[in-house]
């Protein structure tokens, strides 16, 4: 009996003792490196052992630098070892002087546990989640449950997007809003796809159900108002402006870009091509006049031309702004940090910013004041010239001398600027911008390279005649390679003139002498000098004839745009790393490469812009299509599913619905194409999008953002918007496109910038009503209530804007002219004689596309009887009322007033 | 008990304990010698990483951006006055007396001072040139002022001079955009923005940070030296204009009167709190707010910008010019601004870059007329705010983006036909005046002929650190997230200048 | 192998319960002796499950990479207490081969053992848990009194009146030291071989040589280090500790200029009140009073909001508010009372341009911490002021542009704190009323301020 007690207790203890071993040895909950480990890292440790700081030489943002040796030659991580890992050990120390993190908090005890099981597991180090994609994502299967019914469900799930919100909204224990009314969809579709309210056709066949929500969708995309809306968008980010920018902010011919972008979107240009043609357009074989415009996208840069600024300085600002830029657009990534020191928590480093850098830094602009260079439209009959001189070059000469000669017609490249002159003798660049010898003057050019070229062409101006100009070889007593006069010039002009050739790389030397001249006045102001190969075919027939079309050419003014042109390989420049990110501490020299983190790049990519943008637009970029998805998903529900928008990577929220912006982001690239209209398709076909946005104050304070999307949106409209709205709702909206920018009214003394006479000049005519992508924007003085509108004044990338509610916002739709204006249009071309109920309802209808309630009615028809008796008493007010020229009725007056308020409803201003 | 949610509340159970039973045997693990095995299988599993909304109560902030919050620390003064000098004064013809420069008139410039350094327009050997005006030493302090400014010499012992202050941007844009917003390039919120975010303003009838603008031109950076940057564009400048509209669009329109844009707003808000019951969207409250307060805003915004109400003998000891746009009404529109409670009021005064192409920008004569022009109004500025007791509540800061060179320019190595000295950012002064300020104070001290600074040097750092300082902020803990990472207007330097501080 | 290792902090529980179980039979049984076999049994399995244990721990200590110096005196405590149970159950066994130990009462002996393993234990428990485990949760003081020196930084204080009379080193030098060497630079560290914080260590300085050269500073490592670059290798205190200010820095150096002595005052060592003036004592309240009022409630703020009462605290830790009228100009005498519900907190109240009258100083007079008082464009006339002296703290009292009578100015002269009236635009010519005054604290701001005319006005160059 006490034997079988003996085994029964023995078994028993045998069988715990393998529960306990069992549970000693099971592989314990696998860490997750990027999220459990780096934020704590990040919190915590990453100030002082990261990439600005390596206190103790140990920093935790690069595996290879965490896992390695520290100055003191210990291993602050050792893989499998939490016991000899110091890190461990500093954490738990209890002497303050030794205990990380120093003269902090200790860190709490789940953190030390979590971190020394992750160094017990191996201390794996994983790759963020926004740095690789998956290559599928699975729709969500929805099961039923109890609490939510099923034809409910149907209603709203559309597509797949619905899964997956659904899925999240189930898991919260919430449900969907029920579909807004069609009224609303109509104007919620409208706004966001053309940024403009439905037009009454449109609305009505919708209203009827002669055309079903599919259709509204297709002929909304359809429309060209769908590229107006969705360019403000872009041109955000591409730093769009008309003016240059900085202290003289003078003006800036880029407005065939911002056309090229609406026709990009109108044509639903593949996000690829789109990529393609605006970062590297000029690399392109053949490049088109369009994918040569496209490359203005870098050329928004900005430019100073105030007096007294190093050209180079400012030259290597723009540099560095693309490339902040283009991460920023393409790859929702702030590399500009690593301009100074490696990412403070993203894994990219410091050398690879000006690896980055050294993409964009063979171009051939250089702050000049004339922004060369630029891109010149030609008449059809010139256009015809240059291609029959092209043709000539190909005929006797060879291709590639043929596209020299169309680059060096259609946007004069390359050439060597006046400041790169140095040396000067009796001579300035004058004003810092133009080489300028006096009497008995001199300066160098150095690496000049003429490629045996008889003549130099020179583009200058001179106010003098008489002055004698020489360039030698070298020095002052160096060889004579030309010789001529120059005398006095009507403005600018492109003059050929012999040069001695010759094959080797050259200082040029410039000595001008003019004695009859006063002392100090420059005898010449030169712009820029370059040469070109000799045009081939001497003695052929016609030959004189394309020669002198050749320079005429030259020398015809024309319309132009900056855009980007490489450096040919004899004008190439290296880049080095900017030590702290100053430009004048030069350190190592790089070469171009992508960051490594990111997805690898191919070899048979050429490394220069060309290469980058096709290394961005790889299926295999983890970054691309993602940022591109979150984006426009931010235009429709304001809000991203990654909420910071301008950043995917470590310090990032992380994404509201992980796996549809990765289901998204494939089906962009591999089903759509690229297409972006496909994906806004996608997008606003769901269920999710066609919700009411109606809420209760309980569901926003649970979820305040929308960001589990049981609502549909509810935002106010952008600067555009809002003008574009009320200027379509009152008939007065123009439909004109493209073309230069307009001013519309705005109060007078707004522009101020110093050395500029530029003036705010009314425009006429339906300029005044053009939509407002097409408004002047200058830069140091956007207009005024896109401004208190949150538009921004595009000196810089803009990722998103802030949305903001003030009372300034309240007087610009209140008081602005424009809105009033508006307003009294609206009120004359609705007013129904004899009745005020029914032109108040047909305002407020025509403003809302919804129909009045009597509580509403009841309010405006108060403010309209109280409004009429006050203009019936007093006349005068309604002799200058709004300033118009005519007298108005005191009806329409009073309409007016209410036309004002209904524009001024939160509906109004609110997208529903 | 319905029986499907029965089965799901078993379940629940069960999953309950489940977890219960495995954390408890894992923490006796972990209890045991920390005896844990791991595995070496880890995903980067990003679905751990979703976050949950944090949902959030409304605060008064959202439906009023503007109302006030506490500083951190106590605080003397709750408002700043800060005077620009758009273009960069001449230090060394207004505060920093140089005799000795005055000897080396003439003489080339020490070209070991030149090595190494860049200037706009300065090319080859300059030439110094020695102080244009006078200096006496006043006050009680002792001291130093010059001629150029003989009314100033009353206050002289309400400021504290920092004598070298310096910067590393010679060029007006980008070194404007340094003084007021931290960062010699553009994007980061101003001064201004920074404090009213921080601190919100007490008058909820007038907008929290008022510009004003005088001298004929906006500063070189344009009007990003009062943009709110990341921050939200409520808190960026409102500049108030002595000509046309005081605000934009503040006016009423023609033929509309008050009564009828009180009902308009009535109706509009009226309208609106319908909607709110419907879609309880806080940003409709917001509006509701924003109304009223434009409406408020109608009234006192040009009440407050009318100087001609003041009485003569103000007016007469600011100089001002009714109907006009000038420093000096700007001056004693600053007064009543602060008297009124607005947060920040920034003012520019444009046309002081003297490099002596011409007679305007001669330091001897354009420059002298500038000084003539700001001498009286600052003067009285500082008067005034000492009798009506707001000095003491209030923060005056005086300053241009950077100083003038010792060496007379000579653009493009040519002898230039006027009197003028080049962009310098070695040594400039600036001053303070008000509450936590040492009057008499004087800190810092430039070399012989005030080229660089030998004692007391501070950059623009620590003068932002100073100013937040008094404003009850710790410079370093005054951040906003953006992008990723907070920001600070002192980026990662600033130390607060304790010597001029009572 | 680790494996093995590990087990150790299991294992070394095992001898401490024998040893413990041992120890506590003997003491019981000492009389009796009924137990002596199965205390024999306790020690000899002690004996056994230490040896185990210390072999895991000599394993742990290899494969853990922990340093020898800081296990060692666990290591040999440990074996001791190894070598040490043997003995002891050899001896309750009455073994032959320890004869030696016959006349040691095994009573006697089982309490050396005792000692040994707590010993033991606690030099193991230092190596998990740090040395000061035990000591760290106890109050400061106490700790000091154990001996054990505990970091607190030295805050350093000047005052105005006797800052030249005050020893260099001693109230400078040594707290600065103190605040940023020491930790490294004491007698039980000694890093470098360098005492810092003694007067013999820094003269006869480390390993590298002196740390001070009177009067040079190049060659004052002391001095020089602390101006190197932060990234500098030689740069101290090391970059990640905290670092001295720029005018700490100074001291340095001028405690080096003026020859480093130990005995010299500031005034004597030639030290401008300028390069110390960081040190004098600020006070961080700005001139308010240090109470502590009772919080406020947020609804009653949001009753003041209500009715356009602008209430904000004076700083985000404070219960002090400033309580202002701007957007009330229609406020009276009879708005005020909802306010005494939080008369403990008001410390700046700004009624300018309101409806007040002099009644309101009855009112006034309940707001203890009340420090400035702003009645400027209001109606008084001063003619209650005197209710206000018993104000122990009002600093400054605004009256411009009031119709207040002068010989009111006589009940300012039992004011305890006032400093500043400003009487600009009142019914005063400039220094009338001052026959009132015999309070010499109060100045009085008349203000009409003018600035005359002079010729260089109208001239244009």
């Amino acid at each position: 009996m006490q034997k079988k007690i003996t085994v029964a207790l023995f078994g028993v203890l045998l069988i715990l003792a393998i529960i306990l071993l069992w549970n000693f040895l099971k592989p314990s909950d696998p860490v997750d490196f990027s999220a459990e480990i780096k934020p704590i890292f990040n919190k915590h440790c990453i100030s002082c052992h990261g990439g600005v700081k390596k206190n103790g030489g140990l920093s935790l943002l690069f595996e290879e630098d965490a896992l390695g040796p520290m100055d003191s030659g210990k291993a602050a991580i050792v893989p499998g070892e939490p016991g000899a890992s110091e890190l461990i050990r500093r954490i738990k120390a209890h002497d303050p002087e030794l205990r990380m993190p120093y003269e902090k908090p200790r860190l709490k005890d789940d953190e030390i546990e979590l971190l020394s099981r992750w160094i017990d597991q191996g201390a794996p180090w994983g790759k963020h989640w926004a740095y690789t994609l998956p290559d599928k994502v699975d729709l969500p299967e929805i099961t039923q449950e109890a609490g939510f019914l099923p034809e409910k469900d149907q209603d709203f799930l559309q597509n797949g997007i619905d899964q997956f919100v659904l899925t999240r909204l189930k898991a919260e224990g919430l449900q969907p809003n029920q579909q807004a009314s069609r009224e609303i969809l109509a104007r919620r579709l409208a706004l966001d796809l053309t940024g403009l309210p439905p037009n009454a056709q449109l609305f009505d066949a919708w209203l009827e159900a002669e055309l079903p929500y599919e259709g509204l969708v297709d002929s909304l995309l359809a429309s060209e108002t769908y590229g107006e809306k969705w360019s403000s968008w872009w041109l955000d980010l591409a730093r769009y402006a008309d003016t240059k920018g900085y202290e003289k902010d003078l003006g800036r011919t880029i407005w065939q870009y911002r056309d090229w972008v609406i026709r990009a979107f109108n044509k639903d240009m593949p996000y690829n091509q789109f990529t393609l043609e605006q970062l590297a357009g000029d690399l392109l074989p053949e490049p088109s006049m369009d994918q040569l415009i496209a490359t203005a996208f870098h050329r928004n840069t900005m430019n100073n031309d105030e007096g007294g600024t190093e050209d180079e300085e400012f030259r290597v600002a723009t540099v560095i702004d693309r490339v902040n830029t283009t991460f920023e657009v393409w790859q929702s990534t702030t590399i500009g940090c690593t301009q100074c020191h490696s990412h403070t928590y993203d894994p990219f480093r410091h050398e690879e910013y000006y690896k980055l850098m050294a993409f964009f830094n063979n171009t051939r602009d250089e702050d000049t004041p004339g922004e060369e260079p630029a891109l010149k439209f030609y008449e059809e009959e010139d256009l015809r010239k240059v291609e029959k001189i092209k043709q000539w070059v190909a005929k006797y000469g060879s291709a590639e001398s043929a596209r020299k000669y169309r680059d060096f017609l259609l946007f004069n490249e390359p050439i060597y600027q006046a400041h790169t002159a140095t040396g000067f003798k009796n001579g300035e660049l004058s004003d810092t911008k133009w080489l300028s010898l006096w009497d008995d003057g001199s300066c160098q050019v150095k690496n000049v390279h003429t490629h045996g070229a008889s003549s130099l062409l020179l583009n200058y101006w001179s106010n003098l005649n008489g002055t004698e100009m020489t360039i030698r070889k070298d020095h002052a007593g160096g060889e004579i390679l030309a010789r001529f006069r120059i005398d006095k010039t009507r403005g600018r002009i492109i003059r050929k003139i012999p040069f001695k050739p010759t094959n080797e790389e050259l200082t040029l030397y410039f000595e001008a002498n003019n004695d009859g001249i006063p002392k100090e006045a420059g005898t010449s102001f030169i712009v820029w000098f370059g040469f070109i190969e000799d045009l081939p075919g001497k003695g052929e027939p016609g030959y004189t004839e394309i020669d002198n079309s050749f320079l005429k050419l030259l020398n015809t003014q024309t319309p132009s745009l900056p855009i980007m042109a490489e450096n040919p390989h004899y004008m190439g420049r290296t880049t080095q790393v900017f030590e702290r990110g100053n430009w004048l501490l030069k350190a190592d020299t790089v070469s171009p490469a992508t960051p490594q983190v990111l997805n690898p790049w191919d070899p048979e990519w050429p490394k220069n812009r060309m290469g980058l943008a096709k290394w961005i637009v790889s299926t295999e970029n983890p970054l691309t299509a993602r940022t591109l998805v979150n984006r426009v998903w931010h235009q429709f529900f304001g809000r991203g599913m990654v909420a910071t928008l301008e950043d995917i990577g470590s310090q990032s929220d992380p994404p509201s619905h992980p796996d549809l912006l990765d289901w998204l982001a494939l089906r962009f690239m591999h089903e759509h194409q690229w297409s972006i209209k496909g994906l806004v398709k996608d997008i606003v076909m769901s269920g999710t999008y066609r919700q009411d946005s109606e809420s209760s104050p309980e569901l926003y304070e649970r979820d305040p953002d929308n960001e589990l999307l049981a609502r549909g949106p509810r935002l106010r409209l952008s600067a555009e918007q809002i003008r574009d709205q009320a200027l379509a709702v009152s008939g007065l909206l123009s439909d004109k496109m493209y073309g230069p920018g307009v001013m519309p009214p705005q109060p007078e003394g707004i522009w101020k910038s110093v050395y500029n006479s530029q003036k705010w000049v009314e425009s006429k005519g339906e300029d005044r009503y053009r939509r407002a992508v097409y408004t002047y924007l200058k830069r140091t003085s956007p207009y005024p209530s896109f401004v208190t509108f949150d538009a921004g004044s595009r000196e810089v990338c803009m990722v998103r804007r802030t949305v903001t509610n003030t009372p300034l916002q309240a007087l610009v739709t209140l008081n602005d002219p424009v809105y009033l204006e508006a307003a009294h249009q609206m009120a004359v071309a609705n007013a129904i004689p004899d009745d005020p109920d029914g032109t108040i309802s047909r305002l407020y209808q025509k403003a809302t596309f919804k129909k009045i309630d009597d509580q509403k009615l009841g309010v405006l028809k108060e403010l309209y009887t109280v409004s009429l008796k006050e203009f019936r008493a007093d006349e005068t007010s309604v002799q200058g009322f709004l300033s118009l020229e005519a007298p108005t009725e005191p009806e329409i007056a009073a309409l007016t007033i209410v036309a004002n308020a209904i524009m001024n409803l939160d509906e109004f201003l609110t997208k529903s | 008990m319905d029986p499907i949610q029965k089965l799901i509340k078993e379940k629940i159970e069960r999953e309950l304990q489940a977890r219960t039973r495995r954390h408890f045997i894992k923490e006796c693990a972990a209890g045991m010698g920390g005896l844990a095995f791991g595995s070496l299988f880890a995903a980067c599993d990003r679905k751990k990483a979703v976050p949950q909304p944090t949902g959030r109560k409304l605060t008064e902030r959202d439906l009023n951006p503007l109302s006030v919050l506490p500083p951190p620390n106590m605080s003397r003064i709750k408002s700043v006055i800060y005077l620009h000098m758009a273009g960069a004064p001449s230090q060394l013809e207004m505060f920093d007396y140089k005799p000795q420069l005055q000897k080396l008139h003439g003489k080339p410039c020490p070209e070991s001072l030149l090595e190494g350094k860049k200037f706009a327009f300065i090319r080859g050997i300059p030439k110094l040139l020695g102080p244009q005006s006078n200096f006496k030493q006043e006050g009680e302090s002792g001291n130093w002022v010059s001629d150029y400014l003989p009314h100033f010499r009353k206050v002289i012992d309400e400021v504290a001079f920092l004598k070298a202050v310096h910067t590393d941007q010679f060029n007006h844009g980008p070194a404007q955009l340094f003084m007021h917003t931290g960062t010699p390039r553009l994007g980061r919120p101003s001064l201004g923005s920074w404090v009213t975010y921080g601190l919100g303003s007490e008058n909820q009838n007038l907008p929290g940070f008022v510009v004003l603008i005088s001298g004929g031109n906006d500063p070189s950076a344009g009007k990003s030296v009062w943009g709110s940057g990341f921050l939200p564009s409520i808190y960026q400048g409102v500049q108030c204009r002595s000509e046309g509209d005081p605000v934009l669009y503040i006016e009423d329109p023609e033929g509309v009167s008050r009564d009828m844009k009180k009902r308009t707003i009535e109706a509009i808000n009226a309208i609106n709190k319908e909607e709110y019951a419907r879609y309880a969207d806080p940003e409709i409250l917001a509006r509701i707010n924003q109304y009223e307060m434009a409406y408020r805003m109608q009234i006192s915004v040009p009440e407050i910008m009318n100087i001609n109400k003041e009485p003569k003998h103000i007016q007469e000891m600011y100089g001002v010019v009714p109907g006009e746009e000038s420093f000096a009404n700007n001056c004693l529109l600053a007064r009543k601004l602060v008297e009124d409670g607005v947060r920040f009021v920034q003012l520019y005064d444009w046309g002081w870059d003297s490099h002596g192409t011409d007679p305007s920008t001669a330091i001897d004569l354009g420059f002298r007329n500038k000084c003539r022009d700001i001498d009286r109004p600052m003067t009285a500025l500082l008067l005034d705010l000492k009798q009506r007791g707001l000095l003491e509540e209030t923060l005056v800061v005086w300053g241009g983006e950077f100083g003038r060179t010792p060496m007379q320019e000579n653009r493009e190595g040519k002898e230039m036909g006027y009197m003028g000295r080049d962009h310098h950012g070695d040594a400039f002064t600036m001053w303070m005046a008000g509450g936590g300020i040492k009057g008499g104070a004087s800190w810092g001290t430039t070399d012989e002929i005030g080229f660089s600074a030998v004692e007391g040097r501070v950059s623009v750092h620590d003068v932002h650190a100073t100013i937040l300082h008094l404003l009850g902020f710790d410079h370093e803990q005054f951040t906003y997230n953006f992008q990723g990472r907070p920001f600070r207007l002192t980026d990662v330097e600033g130390e607060i200048i304790h010597e001029i501080l009572s | 192998m680790q494996f093995f290792g590990r087990l150790h902090p299991v294992l070394v529980h095992l001898p401490i319960g024998f040893i413990v179980f041992g120890v506590l039979l003997l003491w019981t049984d000492r009389k009796k002796k009924r137990y002596e076999q199965v205390i024999a049994l306790a020690f000899l399995w002690g004996a056994i499950s230490a040896l185990l244990a210390s072999l895991t721990g000599y394993v742990h200590y290899r494969q853990e990479g922990y340093s020898f110096s800081s296990v060692q005196l666990h290591l040999w405590t440990g074996l001791i207490t190894t070598v040490f149970c043997l003995l002891v159950y050899l001896r309750v066994i009455e073994n032959s081969w320890v004869k030696l130990l016959r006349g040691a009462s095994p009573v006697a002996l089982s309490i050396v053992l005792f000692l040994l393993i707590s010993v033991t234990g606690h030099f193991g428990g230092s190596i998990t848990h740090g040395a000061d485990f035990l000591i760290e949760p106890l109050p400061q003081s106490l700790q000091r009194t154990l001996g054990y020196e505990t970091f607190e930084k030295k805050e350093i204080v000047l005052n105005e009146e006797n800052w030249q009379q005050l020893i260099f080193y001693d109230s400078l030098i040594d707290p600065m030291i103190h605040n940023y060497c020491a930790s490294c630079h004491n007698p039980r560290k000694a890093k470098a071989n360098l005492i810092l914080t003694e007067r013999e260590g820094i003269l006869k300085g480390g390993e590298n040589g002196e740390v001070i050269v009177s009067g040079d500073l190049e060659n004052s490592p002391l001095h020089a280090r602390l101006i190197l670059p932060k990234s500098h290798e030689d740069h101290m205190p090391p970059s990640g500790k905290s670092q001295p200010s720029k005018a700490e820095i100074n001291l340095i150096r001028q405690w080096i200029l003026s020859g480093n002595s130990f005995e010299k005052t500031l005034g004597e060592a030639g030290l401008k009140k300028s390069e110390l003036i960081t040190f004098f004592r600020k006070d961080s309240l700005a001139g308010y009073p240090k109470v502590n009022p009772p919080p406020l409630s947020p609804d009653s703020l949001e009753l003041f909001k209500k009715s356009r009462i602008h209430i904000s605290r004076l700083s985000a830790n404070s219960e002090l508010v400033r309580v202002s009228m701007v957007n009330n100009p229609a406020f009276q005498d009879m708005d005020f009372d909802p306010l005494l519900g939080i008369a403990q907190n008001i410390a700046v109240l700004d009624l300018g341009g309101t409806a007040v009258t002099d009644s309101i100083f009855g009112k006034l007079a309940q707001l203890p911490h009340l420090t400035v008082l702003k009645l400027d464009n209001t109606g008084v006339t001063g003619a209650q002021l005197e209710k206000l002296q018993e104000l122990e703290y009002l600093k400054s009292l605004n009256l411009t542009a009031t119709p207040f009578e002068i010989n009111n100015l006589a009940a300012l002269n039992s004011f305890k704190s006032l400093r500043t009236v400003y009487l600009y635009n009142s019914p005063f010519t400039e220094k009338s009323g001052v026959e009132f005054l015999s309070n010499s604290n109060i100045s009085i701001e008349y203000g009409n301020y003018s600035l005359p005319g002079i010729p260089s006005d109208s001239i244009s160059y």
